[in-house]
């Protein structure tokens, strides 16, 4: 039984078709990537994912539950955790509080555990260390994402979304950031589903990748194939040209 | 037969100043998404200048309306210089500081005007005999007309002026405006007082008709918060819609339904809005 | 959970600071002895006015919602008990817990008419609703003696000032205990969540539907409760309750006090009362003082005066109010 099966996913928005037919699978521990053009419905499909946005048409089953039109939160205290592209972090409250709060929702999974420790060391991982008591707004970016994947992590999910968690790092910061995702999934055997820009990053770990273009899901395959793929050539130089 | 067109004279003619006290709501709510609570007061200021003026003053009253009105324009200045340009980008804070500064004034009208009603004097006297049916009162006929002067001349300032131009590009979307290098806080500071202009003109033209006192203004502020709701924030055609929807559904239900609550069925409609279509009629901006 | 390690804490304070709490409480409730009756009036309304300012900070400034239809819960249970004892002969002990049942209720409802809205719309629909109340409870003459009042009998047994006293005080900390259990619960910082990004708290699997109704329906019934109570102690029930008017003096005390801090509210609602009966002497004024003092606090000292202390000397007292966005 596959992690996440994505069937015939559609979504129009007014005029624009922004998602048609997606059709894919996630198996239980992949690092599957998600590639493709700006506008090409990347964060669209993680929204419907997790139930940020309706479904027009089609159907999404998670460890072979429907979860297609379940509210956001309860699509988290399935198993489901995301981050955003633009991170939207607790401002007013601190490191610790909004890794405290994003497991109220999900103690059911984790019933042994000690909120404060799990909080603590979810700190430690993401690189967080020292900065606990901090408020969480008063952090630089790079941080802010660290607080955003490590509130993410603490909600104790099976599967993750993450959205361009790589963005505004800087280059040697991004071996590191690579060096935590990969960890997440062997450490905490969490699947891993990812958006991302960085090319190097996303194609150096994804054992698979997705490529979408306007909509559709143009490519799927190992990093090598899909990279030679001229149709995925096409669509990023199109946009190159554009 | 000749009651129902009275109710709805009426409700045209209420209808129609209500759109213009909107105006000034749904102005300031599109370019700066401030919501002005007082509103209310800033109108009843207009008509205690005008009552003022050419009460107590002898100023004719050709010359005492536009001074009330330029004396609440320049308030404005001041008010928006000093409270809310502070809170510009937080809802909250807008909403708490032009509340607060509502009660403020409501109080300080009390001091200073005293709590008996005022108005200055009517423009006009008597009655006309309306379709042959029923007597109205010139007045109520003449703020009417000039209800209508006034929406239609904003209608052709905001559409065949630069300044009007300027207006609905950051009611659009104030950062592309900023980039295009029109300053926002000039606009804003200009929209604020043309929309308490409004609000004043909505003043002088209904207090010879509804004397003020220093409580009136609530029931104006909600009232204008009704028409702006219903008929969408932002939008110009909506505020006269909402405005002649308001009047009319307030006269006739008052008139058939139950007087005492007249004023429950513009929070009625409020909340029926906002549950099955907060955009309101014409709106375009998402909540 | 929130006793952290090495320093001692319960429910956000010290030892210390709990010790100066109780010595707080325990005067207070030796004012009886050394008041004159008028004073003593005083204070009982101060009790009033901290379990109203603290009940709507707990709504407006820990979960975002300005509401202004708090002080109509006030007058709904006040009217509920009131009506019920004088025209059914209820029990004002029962009538009491009957207008506390109505306000939550009503709370549910007025939060469920919200749910789908956020800032400006959210408060316009509470202003509406409060003025429904308003209107429905002037016009009824014939059930609630509109402006001139509803006589209704004492909270229970013989009536005297001074055990007055006691019942309000009782209340008001129950009220405040209350908050302050919730504000260090899951519960707390579930509002401190939405109140800060609604979407990543539902992200995180927190139901905002949940938290946004129970914010209304329990700061409702808290205002309920402290309205009939009022009600019972003044021995007459008037529109003042549910009015604008009332409204806005809670909001004053909320703020100046320090919107989304704990003990703001309650000290804002001790000065302001205090200062207000300072001012009656010279004449109705204090409404005015309020604004002109609240128009200055919330334009130079956003986070009112326990928030600001708060940032200057960052103990950690508690969450605050979410901060202007850079614009």
């Amino acid at each position: 039984m596959s992690h996440l099966e994505v069937k015939n996913l559609s979504k129009r928005f007014g005029g624009v078709q922004a998602l048609s037919e997606v059709n894919f699978t996630i198996e239980e521990g992949e690092i599957l990537g998600l590639i493709g053009p700006n506008g090409a419905g990347k964060t669209t499909l993680f929204n419907m994912v997790a139930g940020t946005l309706p479904v027009d048409r089609g159907e999404v089953l998670f460890m072979g539950e429907p979860i297609t039109g379940l509210l956001p939160h309860q699509v988290c205290r399935r198993g489901i955790a995301r981050t955003f592209q633009i991170t939207r972090i607790f401002a007013e409250m601190s490191v610790l509080e909004n890794l405290l709060v994003a497991q109220i929702g999900n103690r059911q999974k984790r019933p042994q555990a000690d909120p404060e420790e799990f909080a603590l060391e979810l700190i430690e991982l993401t690189g967080l260390g020292g900065k606990e008591f901090m408020q969480a707004g008063q952090l630089n970016l790079i941080d802010k994402k660290r607080v955003e994947l490590a509130r993410a992590l603490a909600t104790a999910p099976r599967l993750i979304l993450l959205d361009e968690v790589l963005g505004g790092l800087n280059t040697s910061e991004i071996p590191e950031g690579v060096e935590l995702i990969r960890t997440i999934r062997d450490r905490f055997h969490i699947t891993v589903f990812w958006i991302e820009h960085i090319m190097g990053a996303i194609m150096r770990l994804s054992e698979r990748v997705l490529v979408l273009d306007q909509g559709r899901l143009i490519s799927e395959g190992p990093p090598e194939k899909v990279s030679r793929d001229p149709q995925v050539v096409e669509a990023y130089l199109g946009e190159q040209n554009a | 037969m000749s009651d129902l067109t009275m109710y709805l004279t009426n409700g045209v003619v209420m209808g129609i100043i209500y759109a213009l006290s909107a105006l000034g709501v749904s102005l300031v709510v599109g370019i700066m998404n401030v919501i002005n609570f007082a509103h209310g007061e800033i109108y009843v200021l207009a008509g205690y200048f005008s009552a003022l003026f050419s009460v107590s003053l002898g100023i004719p009253p050709l010359v005492a309306i536009p001074l009330a009105v330029a004396g609440v324009f320049l308030f404005a200045l001041v008010v928006e210089w000093a409270f809310i340009r502070h809170t510009y980008g937080n809802e909250m804070k807008s909403l708490i500081i032009t509340f607060i500064l509502s009660i403020v004034l409501q109080n300080a009208y009390l001091l200073v005007f005293g709590p008996f009603p005022k108005k200055p004097p009517n423009w006009v006297h008597g009655a006309a005999h309306v379709f042959g049916m029923f007597f109205y009162s010139n007045q109520r006929l003449v703020s009417m007309l000039t209800a209508v002067g006034i929406i239609a001349g904003f209608f052709l300032l905001l559409h065949k002026t630069w300044f009007g131009r300027v207006m609905r590009a950051v009611s659009m979307d104030r950062e592309v405006s900023a980039m295009m290098g029109i300053n926002p806080t000039r606009v804003n500071q200009v929209s604020f007082g043309v929309g308490c202009a409004l609000a004043a003109l909505a003043g002088v033209i209904l207090t010879p008709i509804f004397p003020v006192t220093p409580t009136v203004s609530v029931g104006v502020s909600l009232t204008a918060f009704v028409v702006v709701v219903l008929g969408g924030m932002g939008s110009f055609v909506g505020c006269v819609a909402g405005g002649l929807i308001l009047g009319i559904v307030e006269n006739l239900g008052a008139a058939y339904i139950a007087s005492d609550y007249k004023h429950v069925f513009g929070f009625v409609i409020l909340i029926t809005v906002l549950l099955v279509r907060p955009v309101g009629l014409f709106g375009q901006k998402r909540l | 959970m929130y006793i952290q390690k090495g320093n001692r804490k319960w429910l956000g304070w010290d030892q210390k600071r709990w010790l100066w709490a109780l010595l707080g409480v325990l005067a207070y409730g030796l004012l009886p002895l050394i008041l004159d009756r008028y004073w003593l009036h005083v204070s009982i309304m101060i009790l009033f006015y901290i379990m109203m300012a603290s009940s709507w900070n707990l709504l407006a400034g820990y979960t975002g919602q300005i509401s202004l239809a708090h002080a109509a819960f006030a007058g709904i249970g006040a009217y509920t008990s009131g009506i019920l004892a004088v025209k059914f002969a209820v029990h004002p002990l029962i009538g009491l817990a009957l207008g506390v049942l109505l306000a939550a209720l009503l709370g549910l409802g007025l939060g469920l008419l919200c749910i789908r809205m956020g800032g400006i719309y959210l408060t316009l629909t509470t202003l509406a609703f409060s003025e429904i109340i308003r209107l429905v409870i002037n016009n009824e003459y014939e059930i609630t003696r509109g402006t001139m009042g509803l006589k209704v009998p004492v909270l229970f047994g013989t009536y005297s000032k001074v055990t007055s006293f006691y019942v309000m005080m009782a209340a008001a900390l129950l009220v405040v205990f209350a908050i302050r259990k919730i504000l260090y619960s899951d519960l707390g910082m579930s509002f401190r969540a939405v109140q800060n990004d609604e979407a990543a708290a539902a992200s995180v699997g927190l139901s905002v539907f949940r938290i946004r109704i129970a914010a209304f329906v329990i700061t409702a019934a808290m205002a309920g409760m402290a309205g009939s109570l009022c009600g019972h102690y003044l021995l007459l029930i008037t529109p003042h309750i549910p009015s604008l008017d009332m409204m806005f003096l809670v909001l004053a005390m909320a703020v100046i006090g320090g919107l989304g801090t704990f003990t703001g509210p309650i000290l804002g609602a001790i000065f302001l009362e205090t200062l207000a009966e300072q001012i009656r002497v010279w004449g109705e004024f204090h409404v005015l003082l309020y604004g002109l003092i609240a128009l200055a606090v919330v334009r130079f000292a956003p986070l009112g005066v326990v928030g600001s202390l708060n940032e200057r000397f960052s103990t950690g007292e508690g969450p605050r109010v979410v901060k202007e966005s850079a614009s």
